[in-house]
């Protein structure tokens, strides 16, 4: 091996090392803000209550033939607008600890930085939506639903990666501004709205455009076509370029962020 | 309460989006509107109650000004009634507003109850809305997860409060729950008023709950400050 690929390897190396260091601060981080008995006690039971919330809703309000739907929806949406609520606290953090500053001094990227240090809430917001279906399931008469839905398992997951890529964008904005809950809240209730969990496509035109860039709109669209034996190809690859637009709008915004603190030669967005 | 974003939240985009939700999913008339309009109103009061209301000692620790609140020469129960009147007032007043400008948009044909006894529900919906923030404010303070536990409270009031989700619509063995809250006897209170019957019973049942809130609070507010003064942990986070 020449000298030339010896550098390249140990630079390569010292990348992945430092790559690890920040997937174990990302747990760590994660582990500090949301210890189990906030996750079990808090996260758990609000998705749980949030899935049998909007299945209860769905059945008031458009019947009980409508129930099945609803709980469909209601997963992807606790899936969504729990990712997108929580991973708020990765960039908010930095801001709140007047530690941004550290960020823009990384190696890496700051947007990247906070990417993979992210990954905690992917999971746990994957996790405890199966575990929230699987509880309620049985509660309120939907445990044949919930057993053809779980081979569907990895479309949730698209759906957690891509809502948390959202929240990231979100709280993105939040980091300059005092708007640290309103940002991420007000994406949260857009996909409420717009995805098609609750409110069906097609009754205002305004809500469906918006719907197209919404995390978990086409997840679910997957979801139903499986259900229904339909192709459902074209619509995971519009859900993955949902996230990757929310990734690339959260880089845009990072960039901004780390500019104006360069030229206006601050960190302190607190 | 201006300066929160959570205000915001809670008292616009969320009422708008139940609205939203509910009037794109079923056909309203003049025979369904006022009742669902009103369950969403009162449904969106619990959240500015657990987070504007409620939030209100949890914010005076984290902003580290607990101690000048609950120690000063007026009683932490006025102090804290007083942040808790602000908040509900601001409140219910965002979330009347968003409500009528979502009717006013999507065209829904609400007819109103009783004048009279629309303003009485509004009147005791602030009383009681403040109250329980009192009471939630103390229990909030009891602990470091409040943000936490805040969030996990919203939901079991939406299932189990009978404003959205009707108690007949609810399993047999909890439907007596939605009669401890006094947020369901208000929505009893403008529905019956809106039916053209008198509505006595709600009234009374509504009343006496917003003054259990309010005693509980005061009670368990002179424990937690007793409690904290004799550990040394009222300036502690």
């Amino acid at each position: 091996m020449s000298l030339a690929d010896s550098a390249h390897w140990n630079k390569a190396l010292a990348g992945l090392q430092r790559a690890q260091g920040i997937l174990r601060f990302g747990a760590v981080e994660f582990w500090a803000v949301n210890p189990p008995e906030v996750l079990i006690g808090s996260a758990l039971v609000r998705m749980a209550l949030q899935i049998l919330f909007l299945t209860a809703l769905g059945s008031v309000v458009a019947g009980a033939q409508q129930a099945e739907r609803a709980f469909i929806g209601a997963i992807v949406l606790a899936t969504a607008m729990t990712n997108i609520l929580y991973v708020s606290e990765v960039p908010i953090s930095e801001k709140e600890s007047a530690t941004f500053w550290r960020l823009r001094m990384a190696r890496f990227a700051p947007w990247l930085i906070l990417c993979v240090r992210s990954w905690g809430y992917v999971v746990a917001g994957f996790v405890l939506a199966m575990m929230a279906a699987a509880i309620m399931a049985p509660l309120i008469g939907m445990s044949g639903l919930a057993i053809q839905l779980m081979p569907l398992a990895p479309i949730l997951f698209a759906v957690s990666v891509t809502s948390t890529a959202a929240g990231l964008a979100a709280a993105a904005f939040a980091v300059g501004r005092r708007v640290e809950t309103l940002a991420s809240n007000l994406l949260a209730y857009l996909v409420m709205l717009t995805s098609g969990a609750f409110l069906p496509v097609g009754q205002l035109p305004l809500l469906d455009a918006l719907g197209t860039c919404m995390p978990g709109r086409n997840g679910l669209l997957v979801i139903h076509a499986e259900l229904r034996g339909d192709p459902w190809a074209s619509d995971f690859f519009r859900e993955l370029c949902v996230g990757a637009g929310w990734v690339a709008v959260f880089v845009l915004l990072m960039t901004i962020q780390c500019k104006r603190a360069h030229r206006g030669g601050h960190d302190d967005f607190a | 309460m201006r300066s929160r974003p959570m205000v915001a939240v809670v008292s616009v985009v969320q009422p708008v989006t139940f609205l939203c939700l509910v009037a794109g999913t079923r056909q309203l008339d003049s025979n369904n509107a006022f009742p669902v309009v009103a369950a969403v109103l009162l449904t969106s009061m619990w959240s500015a109650i657990v987070w504007t209301a409620g939030g209100v000692l949890r914010r005076e620790r984290t902003y580290g000004t607990l101690v000048r609140s609950v120690t000063s020469v007026y009683s932490p129960s006025i102090v804290v009634f007083g942040r808790s009147l602000g908040a509900m007032l601001s409140s219910l007043a965002a979330i009347v507003l968003s409500c009528s400008a979502v009717v006013v948009a999507l065209r829904i044909p609400v007819e109103l109850a009783t004048p009279a006894w629309l303003g009485i529900a509004l009147l005791l919906t602030v009383l009681s809305g403040t109250t329980l923030g009192m009471l939630l404010s103390c229990l909030f303070l009891m602990t470091r997860h409040g943000l936490a536990w805040s969030s996990a409270l919203i939901y079991p009031v939406f299932l189990l409060g009978g404003l959205l989700i009707p108690p007949d619509r609810l399993p047999l063995p909890v439907r007596w729950v939605p009669s401890l809250l006094s947020l369901h006897w208000i929505y009893d209170m403008v529905i019956h008023s809106w039916r053209g019957q008198t509505p006595i019973e709600g009234f009374i049942i509504g009343a006496s709950l917003t003054l259990i809130y309010g005693a509980l609070a005061v009670v368990f507010l002179r424990r937690a400050v007793l409690l904290a003064r004799r550990r040394g942990t009222l300036e502690l986070g």
